[in-house]
């Protein structure tokens, strides 16, 4: 569904990713893992054209999306959810929604709006709040909510689970697993390794801009993912 | 009682119109996030488009009316072109705030160019005798100001609060990075900002110059004035623009009761300092500051 080839990516003249190699088959979890930065959420980034990429290719259903705009990105199936609770906190919990779909036709957010309140029930029930009253776990569900609104067969995920309570993150991964078998690919960035793992069909580690390690959740037991945690070489 | 009421119009009056002038400055300064001064200068440059259609080149006044909004409009489209250049080389919002007084001098001094510095009358209101309420007096063209004030403000808030476009704008001013994630263009929404403040500027340039004199400075006054609202009232928010400007209009008239008339302007600084010092983000102000 998803190849990455050989990416070079970063930050003006800052290179974070140094040859990248992904593959992301049709319904599948990916997750990427990897000590802080390490480049994981640039690659998110590049993927949805938020950073500067200065050579390879990224490929979606066999078309080249390398540098597509947002909302031609959206247009394509590819949907982003950023790191930290990302959402409009002055808006209402339904005005949030409704903005997931800004580029979209009317009837299509109508028809959306109500798969995403039925999916998270308690986002109905909370519609006409403002999004800051939200509790943590709750906006972070709101903004995975605002990319259903554009239904994706991607979703990006860079760490969900920040600053979550256990509580909440397990309800989270759940949710994704959800999401997941609705058939929407992911991909999830995570510093929660086990976890994620845990629920990816195969797992990514970057280290220092480049895929160290890639596998199934055996590799939580590879003696090396120790060493690219704790620099123990 | 007669002056209580009088005292009341007054403010009324003058609430008005520094909330047509607020609630523009405070709608582009939410997405924008920077200190639009030539807002001020929409003001004169529509007061004197009326001027130029209606007493100079003898257009009916209802054409001159709609032709005076919709060169405001295209002048803050105009201004806001300005800004993108800057915004292009990545100014930072001090840039633009130095470059917004810039052009507010550059287009007064073009103004005084091109209409000399005597004051101009429209003349489309002959003097009207004022209507008595309860002992105070009020004209027809007041009791208009504050009609058409209340209306279009009434019609923004809706405009934010109900249509795609102004959800779009809250939605930028929230948070511009989301914004960008979900398709909506930040350019095209500071565009769209720029235009509504603008018209709403306009319109309050036309009633300003209706019931005053016409002089190019008189931008500026208004924009101090119209800025102080925006400060009380919790600067990026249009609804504390609005009920700032009228606590301005109310705070300055009555204070006139104590104060000598000419006391009026110092009132209006003395609250803005007050604010500025104890209380810089204003009534409604928000707790998490827009800024980023």
């Amino acid at each position: 569904m998803l190849k990455i080839n050989n990416l070079h990516a970063g930050y003006d003249k800052i290179e974070i990713l140094k040859g990248v190699n992904i593959d992301v088959k049709n319904n599948e979890i990916i997750a990427l893992i990897g000590p802080n930065g390490a480049g994981k959420s640039t690659i998110l980034k590049s993927i949805f054209n938020l950073c500067n990429i200065y050579s390879g290719e990224i490929i979606f259903k066999d078309k080249n999306i390398t540098k597509l705009q947002t909302y031609e990105l959206i247009h394509e199936g590819i949907s982003y959810v950023p790191q930290g609770r990302q959402i409009f906190r002055e808006l209402t919990v339904k005005e949030n929604l409704e903005m997931g779909a800004f580029i979209l036709d009317k009837n299509v957010m109508k028809r959306n709006i109500k798969d995403v309140y039925q999916k998270f029930p308690f986002l109905k029930e909370k519609r006409n709040e403002y999004a800051i009253n939200l509790s943590g776990g709750q906006q972070q569900l709101l903004a995975i909510g605002r990319a259903l609104m554009q239904n994706p067969q991607l979703l990006l995920l860079d760490e969900p689970s920040l600053g979550l309570s256990p509580k909440s993150m397990k309800e989270m991964f759940n949710k994704i697993k959800e999401i997941n078998k609705e058939g929407v690919s992911i991909i999830i960035v995570e510093q929660n390794a086990k976890q994620s793992v845990e629920i990816a069909d195969r797992t990514y580690i970057l280290e220092d801009g480049k895929i160290a390690l890639n596998g199934g959740k055996e590799i939580l037991k590879n003696k090396k993912l120790k060493d690219i945690y704790f620099g123990g070489r | 009682m007669g002056i209580v009421i009088q005292l009341l119009i007054n403010s009324l009056i003058a609430g008005a119109i520094y909330a047509l002038v607020a609630a523009g400055f405070s709608l582009i300064y939410s997405t924008n996030k920077f200190v639009h001064f030539a807002h001020g200068s929409v003001i004169a440059f529509s007061a004197y488009m009326l001027y130029l259609f209606y007493s100079i080149l003898k257009f009916n006044f209802g054409i001159a009316v709609i032709l005076t909004i919709l060169f405001s409009g295209v002048f803050g489209y105009l201004l806001n072109l300005i800004y993108k250049k800057l915004r292009e080389r990545n100014a930072s919002s001090v840039i633009l705030l130095i470059a917004s007084v810039g052009l507010l001098i550059l287009i007064e001094s073009l103004i005084l160019i091109l209409f000399g510095a005597d004051v101009k009358t429209i003349g489309f209101l002959k003097i009207a005798k004022g209507l008595e309420i309860f002992g105070g007096i009020i004209t027809p063209l007041q009791i208009w100001i504050i009609i058409i004030s209340l209306l279009l403000l009434g019609f923004l808030y809706l405009f934010m609060k109900k249509t795609k476009i102004g959800k779009a704008m809250r939605a930028v001013a929230d948070n511009k990075d989301v914004a960008e994630i979900v398709g909506i263009s930040s350019e095209k929404i500071y565009s769209y900002s720029f235009i509504i403040g603008s018209l709403i500027a306009g319109i309050a340039g036309i009633l300003v110059g209706l019931e005053q004199n016409l002089e190019p400075a008189m931008g500026t006054n208004l924009m101090i004035k119209g800025f102080t609202g925006a400060v009380i009232g919790g600067i990026g928010s249009v609804s504390g623009a609005i009920l700032g400007s009228f606590l301005l209009g109310f705070t300055e008239n009555y204070g006139i009761w104590f104060l000598p008339s000419g006391y009026k302007d110092a009132i209006a600084f003395t609250l803005l300092f007050i604010f500025l010092l104890f209380k810089p983000r204003g009534i409604l102000g928000k707790k998490w500051g827009g800024d980023k």
